[in-house]
């Protein structure tokens, strides 16, 4: 550490110079500074995923650093691309004078946000939580808190030019509001609250140097997100389980026979066992009202705000998991309500998991072959254009998984690699294959070849897959050895084979 | 740096120096008799058009290309298939004559890239000589390539050695692959077609090089083994194209696998791995089939047969057949031998994969919506592919999704009009019924169409939701898009390449 004079004194010139400069300026930053030293905290995420591609592997830590609001409660708000994969988590104030650990209380990957605990007894000493804003409307000033090393707060103001839903993550669309404005200092970090006035609006979502706007996580969204982490069991943003489409053809609406004063969706897919298909929502119908509001043949109904809006909005942010909401479909020349119970679809119960974060991919290594679930974690592997790069089998089965009717397999298992040995010569091109069954038994999860490795037919272990050549053989016999030489010469792991009950 | 290179320039040299000393015959000093060999050459001019796949009614764009060409006996000219593809005008010239005169495309295999040409008028033949075929020439021996490439006019000459003899992929049609030898004598654009010559006798035709920047000195020539193939194939007036078993199959180098198929370890034979439906050992052979001899001869446990002093893939057994000869092989099933006896055939799901030429796109217009099969030329001009049309093109022969879809049809475009103004969001989809009606080539498209309704209900792959359009509306607008878009025809539906039977019932429903 160096001598804490030596600050002092840079400080006392800095303020001295800016103070020169222009006066006024000083005395805001001040009364900045001080208030964002009481209420946001700067939060230092040290982090490690793993290497799907080979599961037993982590990959190099990396620290990132960022601003996090305390809100009520003494919790401290951040967003969940920050804490993906943490290891350890570490508060700072912005000064720089005071550290606290923390642990991540609640996490949701699809709307980008975390609520983090303090793990000190004193973290609120001295400490006002910010408040939640209104929700912003267009035209409204927002400012971007960045923070520099010594506390100073460099807000970056911008005008609210557009609110509508925007990707959040892959697939998951909610509100944000995008800025015309550009950071003032380039930062290597994302997660920055976004204030108005004395109240938190948003955590900045995206930063676009190039088209110099940005975006922002929109107070509804964390409102809601806050409000279903007061709960004991975080549940995640509902969703109703269907697909849809636009019913702006005449044409089409002609041939259903809806009538031209009518709005309203067609519904194309219903997620099975998903909520709308427990309330009975079926393909084909269309649907005209969800609660209070008329649908249009868009798929948007008036927000009281911002008028047109995204029906998405509607389901995932305004209601919560658990709440039942009125739906009326248009089927067959009927009008019919149904009552659906909204409910958070976990990435456990697609059967290609969207994202696995924060565990351990699951993975066996048999006789040298690597058997792992297929999840769209694991094809990122093959770069930011995974959808082109990675097998397109692969890629096809993740984009039309709830479209594989009848399929009776709860998880795509495959074969992502073979560690070469002397037994497995011949294997080795061996990538991405899809394993239908084992020994003669169907693979549905990863467990399952667990159980069916277990009974070799004819002493041999059979492995079909849906790729040339169709079959692989191992000995059993030989996969202690096979086993043995992996742990040696590569220092690979073997994990057991009951490891994953 | 330049010391090094310099080195090596005056090694190399001495090492030529020194072959040539130690090896005095002919043979291997590849001097040629270049005053005989180039009364055999053929300058070739072509005039061709290529469609535009985008643009399906449209005659295409012109282009003028040359190429070279030879003659062999009976007054025939070779040449590479792409040299005269697609050609609506061609003219040859030869050495020491300053008339052009017009050819015609007697044959063409765009599977081998050979196209033989003929002269209408003899007075072409005159004082000119034709090259006798060779044989397939010694790696490490020195061969010489006559032509026109680019960098002149006048008649090239270039010289190399015979680098490698293996399966090459033929890129002129993209899919075939073939013998072919690599030699380290330049060959450019303009080179294609012509001779290659060792001995006085051709031993190959120059038809292509290796583009990028991570290989040198590497050019193709196409072998005699498949010059004499083309020839004996076309002797009975047309050609037949190659002839296929339409299996995968599986080496067998791995020693726990081989004793699983209850085989001794060795280096004999491979497993069955696919068998495709529209091939010819569908029926005959099962995934799991240890294939063991080819035609007597014994199958190493890499899938390659001694052969021509050579151990070449067994594919090259196949390869030198033709359409109705038939291919024996002794295999092993469930621990019992068995010799099974197959007709050969060519698996026709193969040739939309290949690059098609001297066709015209086959496509449906209808209420401005345009359907085309899914081909090679196709799938080459979408800039962004969805993952459906992706995965239907690429997985086409693997997970034979021809069964179902003969032809994959595709909306491939919409032409603006009122009445189409809501079925952008199905461009690029690919169709599955029309009117409850499986889609299967696109006559069903033609017909469906023709069928009259009040709607046309068009379902498409992966979204459930149709496209409706109104009969009356269509009717209305037909003119109107025809003339807005300067349309001449409404469909072209020849040039198919299924094989009849899957065609013929649908011409009748027309």
């Amino acid at each position: 550490m160096r001598h804490p004079l030596l600050y002092t004194i840079v400080a006392i010139i800095a303020l001295a110079l800016s103070a020169c400069a222009s006066p006024f300026i000083q005395a805001d930053g001040q009364e900045l500074k001080s208030s964002a030293l009481r209420s946001v905290i700067r939060v230092t995420v040290t982090s490690q995923g793993y290497q799907f591609h080979r599961p037993w592997q982590q990959r190099r830590p990396t620290t990132q650093t960022g601003i996090g609001a305390i809100v009520s409660g003494g919790q401290v708000l951040v967003t969940a691309s920050l804490v993906a994969n943490h290891r350890y988590i570490e508060l700072e104030s912005i000064d720089a004078e005071t550290k606290y650990r923390a642990a991540v209380a609640v996490v949701d990957y699809e709307a980008n946000l975390a609520l983090l605990r303090p793990l000190d007894d004193d973290f609120m000493l001295n400490r006002v939580p910010l408040e939640i804003a209104n929700p912003i409307s267009q035209g409204d000033s927002l400012s971007i808190w960045q923070v520099k090393h010594n506390g100073n707060v460099i807000p970056t103001t911008g005008k609210v030019t557009s609110i509508e839903l925007r990707a959040f993550s892959r697939g998951n669309y909610f509100l944000a509001y995008r800025l015309n404005s550009a950071l003032q200092y380039g930062a290597n970090n994302l997660t920055l609250p976004v204030v108005r006035g004395k109240k938190l609006a948003g955590f900045m979502l995206r930063n676009d140097t190039s088209g110099q706007t940005i975006d922002v996580i929109a107070t509804q969204v964390i409102r809601h997100f806050l409000k279903d982490a007061q709960k004991p069991n975080y549940q995640g943003f509902p969703r109703a389980g269907f697909h849809y489409g636009p019913m702006l053809d005449p044409q089409l609406r002609r041939y259903i026979g809806l009538p031209e004063e009518i709005g309203g969706i067609y519904v194309q897919k219903v997620i099975k066992g998903g909520p709308a298909a427990v309330a009975g929502m079926a393909p084909q119908d269309v649907i005209t009202r969800i609660g209070d509001f008329a649908v249009s043949n868009t798929g948007q109904y008036e927000h009281p705000l911002y008028g047109n809006t995204s029906i998405a909005h509607l389901i995932r942010t305004v209601y919560h998991a658990g709440d039942t909401v009125p739906f009326q479909v248009f089927r067959k020349g009927k009008v019919v309500t149904l009552n659906i119970q909204l409910n958070h679809r976990k990435p456990d119960e697609y059967l290609v998991p969207p994202y696995v974060v924060d565990r351990q991919p699951k993975y066996l290594i048999v006789g040298g072959l690597i058997f792992q679930e297929l999840s769209v974690s694991y094809l990122r592997e093959y770069g930011k254009d995974w959808a082109s790069r990675a097998p397109i089998d692969l890629v096809y089965y993740q984009q039309n998984q709830d479209y594989r009717n009848g399929d009776q397999r709860e998880k795509i298992i495959i074969i992502s690699n073979v560690i070469e040995t002397p037994f497995t010569i011949g294997y080795e091109n061996f990538s991405d294959l899809v394993v239908t069954r084992v020994n003669g038994q169907t693979i549905r999860k990863l467990a399952d070849v667990t159980t069916a490795i277990k009974a070799p037919q004819g002493g041999f272990h059979k492995i079909e897959v849906e790729q040339t050549p169709g079959i692989l053989y191992l000995d059993p016999k030989e996969v202690p050895l096979i086993h043995q030489i992996i742990r040696q010469r590569y220092r690979i792991p073997i994990p057991s084979l009951d490891h994953l009950q | 740096m330049k010391i090094n290179g310099l080195l090596t320039y005056l090694l190399a040299g001495i090492t030529i120096v020194l072959l040539m000393a130690v090896v005095p015959p002919a043979p291997a000093n590849g001097s040629e008799d270049i005053e005989s060999n180039r009364k055999c050459v053929v300058h070739i001019y072509t005039v061709s058009q290529t469609p535009d796949f985008t643009a399906p009614w449209d005659p295409g764009r012109s282009n003028a290309g040359m190429g070279t060409g030879f003659i062999i006996s009976k007054q025939r000219i070779l040449t590479n298939a792409h040299v005269v593809s697609n050609a609506r005008f061609i003219t040859v010239e030869k050495e020491g004559d300053s008339r052009r005169y017009e050819a015609h495309v007697k044959f063409i295999a765009h599977d081998c890239d050979l196209a033989m040409l003929e002269v209408p008028d003899s007075a072409f033949f005159k004082e000119t000589a034709e090259l006798p075929l060779g044989g397939v020439p010694n790696l490490d021996s020195i061969v010489t390539v006559l032509g026109y490439p680019i960098g002149g006019n006048r008649l090239s000459v270039t010289r190399g050695v015979v680098s490698r003899i293996d399966y090459q992929v033929y890129s002129h049609s993209g899919v075939d692959s073939h013998l072919a030898i690599q030699i380290d004598a330049a060959i450019n654009p303009g080179n294609s077609g012509g001779p290659v010559i060792q001995d006085g006798a051709v031993v190959g035709v120059a038809f292509q090089g290796f583009s990028g920047m991570v290989a040198q000195n590497v050019g193709y020539m196409i072998p005699v083994p498949v010059i004499k193939r083309f020839l004996k194939d076309v002797a009975d007036g047309r050609y037949d194209r190659y002839v296929d078993i339409g299996i995968q199959f599986f080496p067998l180098i791995n020693n726990t696998y081989r004793r699983a198929l209850g085989l001794d370890p060795g280096d004999y034979g491979v497993m069955v791995s696919e068998v495709m439906q529209a091939g010819a050992a569908y029926g005959q052979l099962e995934v799991g089939d240890v294939l063991l001899t080819i035609d007597s001869r014994p199958i190493f446990s890499d899938g390659r047969v001694a052969m021509d002093n050579d151990r070449l893939m067994l594919n090259e057994i196949v390869e030198r057949k033709f359409k109705g000869d038939t291919v024996s092989l002794q295999i092993m099933r469930g621990g019992k031998m068995t010799k099974v006896t197959i007709p050969l055939n060519t698996p026709w799901p193969y040739l939309t994969q290949a690059q098609q030429y001297d066709v015209r796109p086959r496509f449906v217009l209808f209420g401005g919506l345009v359907f085309q099969p899914l081909s090679s030329s196709f799938y080459a001009t979408l800039q962004n592919k969805s993952i459906t049309l992706r995965y239907y093109y690429t997985q086409f022969l693997g997970k034979e999704l021809y069964l179902k879809h003969p032809e994959v049809i595709v909306i491939s475009k919409v032409l603006p009009d009122p009445i189409n103004t809501y079925q952008k969001r199905f461009v690029h989809t690919i169709v599955e019924e029309i009117n409850g009606v499986k889609i299967k080539t696109l006559e069903d498209v033609s017909s469906a169409f023709k069928k009259p309704d009040e709607f046309y209900v068009i379902r498409v792959v992966g979204d459930p939701q149709p496209l409706v359009m109104e009969a009356k509306a269509v009717a209305e607008a037909r003119d109107r898009i025809l003339k807005r878009y300067r349309i001449s025809e409404e469909q072209y539906l020849g040039d198919s390449i299924l094989p009849e039977e899957l065609t013929a019932k649908n011409a009748k429903g027309q």
